[in-house]
């Protein structure tokens, strides 16, 4: 077996183990029996010691980071998203059930990025830089807190339509994982901020300019215009409960055609990583 | 207001990507546009709408944005002082009762052991504070944006970009009609660099599959009056700066196929044609263009190598089309290196070739302003959302000990680490 399939196999071994997590999780939450979280977690976990493998293998032979092609991307976001899940859900009993929204989206964005382009890709001269490093793991941080902040939004509004699904089990209240959506908001927030900042000092030593309107550029404000509108509207007019878990909902789903949707489609000189 | 604002701006932006912009859409999309529907065209073109982030509307948003920041950031320094005067945190949440009295020791211990720091001792009170400097966060992060408005209105104002496409073995003169285009802030008339560059060599790296590997050029700077011409090695990622003048390496780049014009008086006139980089290694360098006799064109298809597959010079192909106006294709074959093919009443010749670069040349405000508000505006993000500012309040009365707190954000999570403090005083 070659290196490459190696690195294919341990790949799948983590999908396999994130799958088993998501159904443990789910059973514990639907059936209430909260004695399933810790082997959740534990899958999880175990999911996450080939993915990391995985990668490290797919570096070494790349000979750079997992930030080209599809598979690069979506592969590493999703170890980041898995990796956030497990310190939040090690510190945070009520948030386990998240899992059953974050740990699906991981394994999906890991089969997607598999069967897309899973074909190793040199890294072109201008990417080659330091900013690009930091400017792609603060994206990825904030990616992986807004999946999280959309998971305790999905679950907001399914705890409060308990007619949709019966989920009392062991996750948070309310009013506390509303606070919960918000406070991974900001976080996320953050770090598409310093992701924004990063870019343009990085855009202004290859280009020339700080900021230049180019579409993903654009859409990356948008997204950031679109997550401040969420925050403020939380702290000066009150929008809380599911007001503001839907406008999360909506604010992720921009996230998520700026990272991965919009650079399938357009002509931008950010498009390079997700080709 | 602040909605308002933020959704002006989202909006904008939206536009901005969606409307074919000038100089990113570039002309020939705008014009079939033009053709296609005239009349939207025209109303775009009124509005602005080509051109949204260099109009004088967009502009007027961002003032705007700069004056409603600098009143936020004003508004945050006032609430703030205010705050840093030691408050009861009567009206809080949520208050709680132990019925117990517990030592101040005791109690301080419980409390500085979850990181929380005395402020104040005053009568029978302990008011203490975690991450006290958190609640500069949204006044430091709002300074930080209006340092970016004010550095990106200077930007719109005062910048000079240009952008130039030069052969190797050429010299560019730095004066500013001979940009190939301008990117002129609104006070700027024009972009002379102040001295000229000459391209020496552009060296493009390769990897196994035909995929830009690296670029890298050298330049030498022939002023006047010095004696020995200054060198300087540019790259992606790597630029020059000379007399506040910085040269970036551009990403487009390609071969310049030289071909030679011998007219029947025997005077020969060289023409170059810079030739278009193809995303795909298998496919041709391409451009095309007229010749100095009336009513011919060219067309090139450039392979580097006969394998047709590596853009590195080796053995050259050149595929070349000639027209003459009213008479059609008048050839169209290969043309070997050193070869030559009739052309009117006198011959063309493929003598050379060598590789063009596009450079670009900026001279901008101190970027210094735009950075310090991008530091500025990060550490207030990390302030305002990771050290939430938080206050409790410990009250000494005959009945036991009142507990209460205060904080500006996620409420919810406050009061269940209030309660998780009280519980600990009461098991005291």
């Amino acid at each position: 077996m070659t290196t490459l399939t190696h690195h294919m196999l341990l790949h799948w071994t983590a999908v396999v183990f994130y799958i088993i997590a998501t159904v443990l999780l789910a059973v514990s939450l639907i059936f209430q029996k909260e004695r399933l979280d810790r082997p959740a977690l534990l899958a999880a976990l175990l999911g996450l010691i080939p993915h990391t493998a995985s990668i490290l293998i797919r570096w070494q032979i790349a000979g750079h980071g997992p930030y080209m092609a599809r598979h690069e991307v979506l592969t590493s976001m999703a170890w980041i998203t898995v990796a956030l899940f497990l310190i939040v859900a090690w510190k945070n009993q009520r948030l386990r059930p998240t899992g059953i929204v974050v740990l699906p989206l991981a394994f999906l964005m890991m089969a997607v990025g598999a069967f897309l382009n899973p074909e190793i890709r040199q890294l072109p001269p201008s990417l080659r830089s330091v900013w690009l490093v930091i400017h792609i793991l603060f994206n990825k941080i904030a990616a992986g807190s807004l999946i999280i902040a959309f998971a305790t939004s999905v679950l907001y509004l399914l705890k409060e339509k308990k007619r949709a699904i019966r989920i009392t089990g062991g996750l948070a209240g309310l009013e506390v994982l509303d606070a919960y959506s918000a406070r991974f908001v900001g976080f996320g927030f953050v770090f598409w901020s310093i992701t924004i900042g990063a870019g343009a000092i990085w855009a202004n030593e290859v280009w020339g300019r700080y900021w230049g309107w180019d579409p993903i550029e654009t859409w990356s404000l948008i997204t950031w215009l679109l997550f401040g509108l969420y925050l403020h509207l939380r702290h000066f007019f009150k929008w809380h409960g599911a007001k503001a878990a839907w406008l999360m909902i909506l604010c992720f789903i921009v996230s998520i055609i700026t990272l991965f949707i919009l650079p399938m489609l357009t002509a931008s000189l950010h498009v390079e990583y997700f080709t | 207001m602040v909605i308002g604002l933020i959704v002006l701006l989202l909006l904008a932006a939206a536009l901005g990507s969606l409307i074919p912009q000038v100089g990113a859409a570039g002309p020939a999309k705008l014009e079939a546009w033009r053709l296609g529907s005239p009349l939207l065209f025209a109303g775009a073109t009124f509005l602005q709408l080509t051109h949204i982030y260099t109009s004088y509307w967009f502009l007027g948003l961002v003032v705007i944005i700069a004056l409603a920041l600098a009143q936020t950031v004003l508004q945050q320094i006032r609430k703030n002082r205010l705050v840093s005067e030691p408050v009861l945190a009567l009206d809080g949440v949520p208050v709680r009762w132990q019925n117990r009295a517990a030592r101040p020791e005791q109690i301080i211990a419980v409390l500085q052991k979850k990181g929380y720091r005395l402020q104040a001792k005053p009568g029978n009170k302990l008011l203490y504070r975690r991450f006290a400097v958190g609640r500069w966060g949204s006044a430091i992060f709002h300074l930080g944006l209006l340092i970016i408005v004010l550095a990106g209105l200077l930007a719109l104002l005062f910048q000079q970009r240009g952008y130039v496409q030069v052969i190797e073995g050429d010299l560019f003169s730095g004066q500013s009609a001979d940009f190939f285009s301008r990117d002129l802030g609104l006070l700027q008339k024009g972009f002379d660099t102040g001295f000229p560059v000459f391209l020496n060599k552009l060296s493009p790296e390769y990897w196994e599959n035909g995929k830009l590997k690296n670029l890298a050029a050298s330049l030498i700077f022939p002023e006047n009056g010095s004696a020995e011409p200054e060198h300087a090695a540019l790259g992606i990622n790597r630029p020059v700066s000379r007399h506040g003048v910085r040269i970036l390496q551009g990403l487009d780049f390609g071969y310049t196929v030289s071909l030679m014009h011998t007219a029947p008086d025997g005077k020969e006139y060289p023409l170059h044609f810079m030739l278009t980089n193809p995303q795909d290694p298998a496919k041709p360098f391409t451009g095309n263009g007229n010749l100095p006799l009336p009513g011919y064109r060219v067309a090139l298809q450039f392979y580097p190598d006969l394998s047709m597959h590596s853009p590195v010079l080796g053995k050259p192909i050149l595929w070349l089309t000639m027209e003459r106006q009213g008479k059609g294709t008048v050839f169209n074959g290969l043309v070997p290196p050193g070869g030559s093919i009739p052309c009117g009443e006198g011959a063309l010749s493929f003598y050379r070739v060598s590789w063009w670069s596009g450079l670009i040349f900026m001279r901008t405000p101190d970027m210094t302003l735009a950075y310090s508000g991008f530091i500025l505006a990060c550490l207030g993000a990390v302030l305002l959302y990771l050290f939430q500012h938080r206050t409790i309040s410990v009250i000494f009365i005959d009945q036991g000990v009142v507990v209460t707190g205060r904080c500006s954000r996620y409420r919810p999570l406050f009061a269940e680490e209030l309660a998780g403090i009280t519980k600990e005083l009461a098991e005291l």
